[in-house]
Formats: structure tokens, C-alpha cells, sequence
């Protein structure tokens, strides 16, 4: 049995194939590699902003030196009205703009409590959220200085990020991008893996390979292509998560049995796209519309139970949905490590009954398809 | 003359055209694709924005003041108080199992603090795996802290002789006022699916194009016999008659999620329609050319729609739409500049969502007009050196069948 394998294995992976290597080695490597850099400075910084300034004052003064002078701001334009901002912001020159009215100082001295309008854009959520954050501390701070009366907040709130301390965008979006890119080359390349063969007309010879027994046929496919990416996933975590707190013995183990399940779920059902359709082309297709847009029912940025009942059931069918809750789990320490068991059954579970179903599928197109070539 | 030119580009441009509706891969890719993805995308945001996600509160103070807070927490829209806990570890355990997705700590003695003078610290401690959860948790928990903070605030300063209102303007004298100028409501579905709207129509097109040969000769597809003639026209007829079909077929896209998907979604609809024509013309020239180049890399059909599908979530992020590309390491924005998504998504986010005028987004439409230009010339260059080799091949391939006919001739008269 195992030569048999081996003779697989040698018939698939060790010939000139351009197309395979750039699947199993370039994308998923350059791909995660691309997005945990894109997200390299956690946070963006240097925002550029629009002042509509309607007096200059000492206090305006202050507040627009005290905006260009925090990390995340930058005061980039001033602009006549807020039309003229508004329409910077259509442009995408600025991400949004800060209205300083006529007579501030003198209201606020005048105990008026004059308000300070600030225009953002939602359609860029995340800027939008960073620059209502920054501008509340920047005016808030200045509304201190100015008055002296003013008493330290009697309740105060102090918010904790728990699993991701600095609150970065990181880790709040690499470690699903990079699952999301294995998710999806995986599913790819088991469907060219699996159905190269067919294509080349070539299923004789790879029966012949695997002395005619069609589980081994496809388990000398599955196997290696399995441990190729399981090895390129784990290492990107473990860099992925390089900054975050060290991984225990059993977050390690936690982290690849999950990834390994994954992987195998989606190579998995990618053998019953082949097995069911024998195209390629269908395959593949069948495969891009389920791996294609995955992360975004995953929950990663959207979360499950927010989606409607229907999109709810089809998350939960997908593995890269159960393998980023055993992420998040994985980042409350040890008390989320039962919750992150419970989610690694169903994803073995998921695997095993996927691969079951493609080596039964599998059987019957490659009979199918070695009859065909034998006529 | 022009007539003649005009009815072989045409003749061209038809037989493309109706190859999209009778080859099964380019019906799949080219037809179905671009009206399945765009229902199929908009659905987890079919809410638009989370509202009441389940969160706790840790109460180890039981006291007036403590409930006060807890009615307050409960009274925010962003989250719903499901559980009162006793002790953090039963709270963190219930966020570990997903059951709550953050939680307040109000400690021991808070309510006596507050009462001799002195202030209180609250913890909100919210799921870092969740990025809007953790804002929802965060926002809420703070804002109803905050309300009762001020309250407290503004009896000590009664008590010091204050007015209610001179109380308020001492606790915040320069109130400040958040505003969003588009996507009002702040809709998740308004932020991510236009932007990925452009994606499918650039991977589509570009899958599409590959899947078709681009401006190759002589294909030899089962729905292309009998039509010989169109498939050995030179190199300009079949390169731009081919892209014609093309555009025409994609700008069919434009107008179907202009006019049914923002509707049915109903996402914000401002985009003019001249507007949305220049544009396309412009992304749509900068895609088919960038197809027409990279289609010829590929031999088989199926490879180029394996590696595109397998890039298309770095190119939606390297569009900048949910982080800005000036935050971008210098590597990537470089990339990104070949890219016609990096200036499609944010300008068809200005025109759709935000109702930008042809001179707002003149910059994006500029860049993709250059990038057409640039990937033209690839596509032409390219395209020319594999007809010159085809030609060569086939002299080759003429010539050694001549000579092989004669050798067989000479044999038989011997």
C-alpha cells in the first residue's frame, strides 16, 4: 500500500508541473504574505483631515496644531465651506473634516458651550471610527485647558481588548485573511489536483499508479497536498501571531490540529466537486463560488449572528467559520480552550465525512473515467 | 474603406459576443457570475449593522448606583445586558463560548467611592477577535458610564453653587458634534459590497477573457466552427473587435447593479449615469486590455480562472477600501498601481454611494485610462510576437509536410 501511495505521490508531485507549484507554493505563500504586511502598522496613521475655519482665535489655533500633531491625524487642507470639504472628501483627498464656527472662543468662554461639528465618511468605516476617536480626545483636551473648573471625570471607563492588548489591526484581520487565502487556494488546488488527470486523460495511468485501488488513488493526491499546505499554514500563524502572547503546548497542538482540519475539509470537498462534476472547469467554478467570498460569512468582520437565518446555516457549513472561532477562543487563554475543542470536533468531523464522500464520488468518476479512456 | 472595417470589427464582435452565451465555461464565468455574485455577496449584510449583541455585567458592588448603571447599559442599542454574573470567570467563560461577546466589571466599593469624593474606574473588556463587536461593546459601555459619570458630575458642581446648565458647559465646554456625510446609517453592506462589486467585475472579466484565449488566432473551441473566417482576421481586427464585445457586455453589468442590485439592497443610489459611462469605459478598457495581455501566459483554459480566484481578497484589500493605501508598505502600493481595482473601487464608490461629479474623480479616471494605454500596448506587443511565432510554425510545419509528401511521391513512382 504504501509504494503503491508513493508511486502516487511521484506521478503528481514530482513532475514539471508550472501551474501546481504556483498553487500549492506562490499563491499561498505570496498571498499571505502580501495581506500580514498590508496590515504591518496596525494602525493607520498620519489621516488626512479638512479644517473649515470660520475665526481665527487662540482656541482654534490650538486645536488645529493639537489635530496635526496627533499620530493618527494629519491637517492636510482648509477649505472656504463645508461643500468645498465635502467634495475634497468625493475626491478621497480627505477622510473627513472638522467645522470650527464662528465666535468658538468667545462662547466658551462665555460658558455657551459652543458645538464643534466634525463630518466624517462611512463609506471607509474604519477611518471613520479612528477619526471620531482621535477628535474626541484632541477637543476634549482642549475643552480641559480651557476650563480650569472643569473636575476628573467621576466614572471613568477603562476598556480592555481581551486576547489583542494593543488593539491592533493585525490581529484583529490578518489571522482571518490568511485562513481565507488557505481556504481558498486549498479548495483550488485539490480541484486541479484531482482533476488534472481527468483533463489530461490520464486516469489509467494513475489507477495503474495506484494498483488499480481508487482509495489510494486518492488518498496518494489528498495526503501530500494536505501536509504541503497544513506546514505553509501553521508557519504563517505562528508569524502571524508572532506578537501576540506566547502559545502554550496545547494552543500550539489546538492551533494545528484546527489548521490541519481545515485544510483537509477544504481539499475534501473539493475532491467531491471533482468527483461529482469530472470537469475541471466546473470543479473550479463550483469551488471559486464557495471559497471565493467564504471570509465574509466567516463572522471575522461581520459577525454570524447578525446575518440572516438562512446565510447563518451556510456559514456554519463552511470550515474557515469554525476554524476562526478557534481563534478567537484560542485568544481568551485557557478558558476558551473548551469552547476551541468543541469547534475542532465538528471541523475533524467535517473532514472525515467529506472525504468519505469524495473518495466515494472519486471511485465512481475515475471507473467512469477509465472506461472512457480504455474505449 | 470605413464601412468595410467597420462590418469586419463588427462581424468579429458578434461572433465574440454570442460566444459568451453558447461556450459553457464563458456562460458560467461571463453571464452567470456577474449577476450570482452580486446577490449572492450582499447577503450576510442584509441587517446592514449589528444591533444587540449579547454582553454581561460583572456586578461586584451591588449597589444603587451599580444597578443605575446597569439600567443604562441595558438601555443602549448596541447591545443587550443578557446576564449578570458574579464573578469575571463565569463572564469570561460565557465569552469563550461565544455566549457574550464582552462584559463590564463594576468593582467593590465603587458606590462609596464616588459618595466621599473621590472617582471610580469601570472595565469594559470586550472579544478582540470581533472587530465591530468590540466597538459595539465598547461604545455602549462607555457611553452609559459616561451619562451616569455626568449626572455625578453635575451635582458636585450644583453643590459647589453651579447651575444645572453651567454644570454641563463646566463638564464639557466645547461639545462636539459627529456628522457622517455618507452612508448615514453607517450600513455594513454599503461599505464592503460596492467594493467588492468592482472586484467580481474585474475578476470576472479578466477569468472570462482568459478563459476565451484573448486575442489569439485560430481557436479551436466547438461553438467557433465555421467561423474561420473571424478567427483569422489580422491581429488589430481581432484584438479590438474581440474587446468591443467586451466592454458592451460588461457595461450591461454597470447598469444591471446600478439599477437592480443598489435598488434591491437598497444601498445609497446618487451615481450619475454619464458618469458612470466615462468611468466604465475607463475600467472596463484598463481590464479587457489587462486580459488581453495575461490571457496569453496561460495555455489552458482553466489556469487562468484558478489563479485569479485565488487573488482576488488581496486585490479587494489592496484597493484601499477598508484600509487606506497610504498605510500601505511602499511594495504594495506599487503593485497596487498596475491594478485598475485600485482606482475603480474608490471611484466607483465616489460616484454610486457618494454622488461624485466627473471632475471629483477625474485623477481615478486618468490613471485607468493610462493603465489601459500601458496594458494595450503589452496586449498588442505580446500578441503580435505569438502570431509572428504561429506563422513560423506553421511555415515550418508547411514546409515539412511539402517535403514529406514529395518523399512518399518519389517512393510510389519508384
Amino acid at each position: 500500500m504504501l509504494s503503491a501511495l508513493i508511486h502516487v505521490f511521484k506521478g503528481t508531485y514530482l513532475k514539471r508541473n508550472a501551474p501546481l507549484w504556483i498553487l500549492i507554493f506562490v499563491l499561498p505563500l505570496g498571498g499571505s504574505i502580501l495581506m500580514t504586511s498590508l496590515l504591518s502598522r496596525e494602525l493607520p496613521r498620519n489621516l488626512p483631515m479638512g479644517v473649515v475655519v470660520e475665526e481665527t482665535s487662540q482656541l482654534t489655533g490650538r486645536i488645529i496644531k493639537s489635530i496635526d500633531a496627533s499620530p493618527t491625524l494629519r491637517v492636510e487642507t482648509y477649505c472656504e465651506d463645508v461643500p468645498t470639504c465635502g467634495s475634497l472628501m468625493r475626491s478621497g483627498d480627505i477622510f473627513g473634516f472638522i467645522m470650527l464656527p464662528a465666535g468658538l472662543e468667545k462662547k466658551a468662554y462665555r460658558m455657551e458651550s459652543p458645538v464643534i461639528s466634525v463630518y466624517t465618511n462611512a463609506q471607509s468605516l474604519l477611518t471613520s471610527n479612528l477619526i471620531i476617536k482621535e477628535l474626541r480626545t484632541v477637543v476634549g483636551t482642549q475643552g480641559v485647558i480651557l476650563e480650569p473648573r472643569n473636575l476628573p471625570d467621576p466614572l471613568r471607563t477603562e476598556i480592555h481588548v481581551v486576547g489583542n492588548p494593543t488593539g491592533s489591526y493585525l490581529y484583529f484581520l490578518a489571522i482571518g485573511l490568511v485562513a481565507a487565502v488557505f481556504h481558498v487556494v486549498a479548495m483550488i488546488s485539490s480541484v486541479f489536483v484531482f482533476s488534472y488527470p481527468i483533463r489530461e486523460k490520464k486516469v489509467t495511468v494513475w489507477l495503474r499508479e495506484a494498483k488499480e485501488s481508487p482509495v489510494i488513488a486518492v488518498l496518494g493526491r489528498w495526503l501530500p497536498l494536505v501536509l504541503i499546505l497544513w506546514v505553509e499554514m501553521l508557519l504563517m500563524m505562528v508569524f502571524v501571531r508572532g506578537e501576540l502572547a506566547p502559545m502554550g503546548n496545547w494552543e500550539f497542538v489546538m492551533l494545528a490540529l484546527a489548521s490541519l482540519a481545515m485544510i483537509g475539509t477544504c481539499t475534501a470537498v473539493s475532491i467531491v466537486f471533482v468527483g461529482v462534476t469530472g470537469s475541471m472547469r466546473i470543479a473550479t467554478s463550483a469551488a471559486a463560488v464557495v471559497g471565493g467570498p467564504a471570509f465574509a460569512f466567516s463572522g471575522q468582520t461581520f459577525p454570524v449572528l447578525a446575518m440572516p437565518f438562512f446565510v447563518r446555516c451556510f456559514a456554519y457549513v463552511l470550515p474557515i467559520t469554525h476554524f476562526l472561532q478557534i481563534q478567537s477562543a484560542m485568544l481568551l487563554g485557557n478558558i476558551g480552550l473548551t469552547s476551541a475543542f468543541h469547534s475542532l470536533q465538528i471541523l475533524l468531523g467535517m473532514m472525515i465525512f467529506w472525504l468519505l464522500l469524495g473518495i466515494l464520488t472519486m471511485s465512481w468518476q475515475l471507473k467512469k473515467c477509465g472506461e472512457k479512456e480504455d474505449d | 474603406m470605413i464601412k468595410s472595417i467597420f462590418l469586419r470589427l463588427l462581424k468579429i464582435t458578434i461572433t465574440e459576443w454570442s460566444l459568451f452565451f453558447k461556450d459553457p465555461a464563458a456562460i458560467l464565468i461571463l453571464v452567470v457570475a456577474g449577476f450570482l455574485y452580486s446577490i449572492y455577496y450582499p447577503l450576510p449584510y442584509l441587517h446592514e449593522i449589528t444591533e444587540k449583541v449579547p454582553a454581561g455585567v460583572v456586578d461586584h458592588d451591588k449597589t444603587d448606583m451599580s444597578r443605575q448603571i446597569i439600567r443604562m447599559s441595558r438601555s443602549m442599542q448596541q447591545i443587550e445586558v443578557t446576564e449578570i454574573y458574579e464573578n469575571a470567570e463565569e463572564a469570561q467563560k460565557d465569552m469563550a463560548a461565544a455566549k457574550i461577546y464582552g462584559y463590564l466589571e463594576i468593582p467593590q466599593g465603587m458606590e462609596a467611592e464616588i459618595r466621599k469624593g473621590n472617582n471610580g474606574t469601570l472595565g469594559v473588556y470586550a472579544h478582540g477577535a470581533y472587530l465591530m463587536l468590540y466597538s459595539n461593546v465598547a461604545t455602549a459601555f462607555s457611553t452609559a458610564a459616561a451619562t451616569v459619570g455626568a449626572t455625578i458630575e453635575v451635582k458636585r458642581l450644583g453643590a459647589k453653587g453651579y447651575s444645572a446648565k453651567q454644570g454641563m458647559a463646566i463638564r464639557d465646554p466645547l461639545p462636539v458634534r459627529f456628522l457622517t456625510m455618507f452612508n448615514g446609517i453607517g450600513g455594513y453592506g454599503a461599505y464592503v459590497v460596492p467594493a467588492v462589486l468592482m472586484i467580481v467585475l474585474q475578476q470576472t472579466l479578466l477569468i472570462g477573457i482568459c478563459t476565451l484565449g484573448g486575442p489569439r488566432k485560430n481557436r479551436h473551441f466547438h461553438s467557433l466552427r465555421g467561423k474561420d473566417i473571424s478567427e483569422n482576421e489580422p491581429l488589430l481586427f481581432r484584438y479590438f473587435g474581440r474587446s468591443v464585445a467586451y466592454l458592451f457586455h460588461y457595461l450591461v453589468f454597470i447598469l444591471f447593479y446600478h439599477a437592480i442590485i443598489y435598488w434591491l439592497f437598497d444601498f445609497p443610489r446618487h451615481g450619475n449615469v454619464f458618469v458612470m459611462f466615462v468611468f466604465a469605459m475607463a475600467f472596463f478598457g484598463a481590464v479587457i486590455n489587462m486580459g488581453m495581455w495575461i490571457a496569453q501566459f496561460f495555455s489552458r483554459r482553466e489556469t487562468g480562472m484558478q489563479i485569479l480566484v485565488c487573488v482576488a481578497i488581496p486585490f479587494l484589500f489592496m484597493a484601499g477600501f477598508s484600509w487606506p493605501r497610504e498605510s500601505m508598505p511602499l511594495w504594495i502600493q506599487s503593485i497596487g498601481y498596475f491594478l485598475p481595482s485600485t482606482y475603480a473601487v474608490p471611484g466607483w464608490i465616489a460616484i454610486e454611494n457618494m454622488g461624485a461629479t466627473l471632475f471629483e474623480i477625474r485623477h481615478y479616471i486618468f490613471h485607468l485610462y493610462g493603465l489601459s494605454i500601458f496594458y494595450l500596448a503589452l496586449g498588442l506587443l505580446l500578441a503580435k510576437r505569438n502570431d509572428l511565432i504561429k506563422h513560423f510554425h506553421e511555415l515550418r510545419n508547411v514546409t515539412t509536410g511539402s517535403r514529406l509528401y514529395c518523399t512518399v511521391l518519389k517512393r510510389f513512382h519508384r
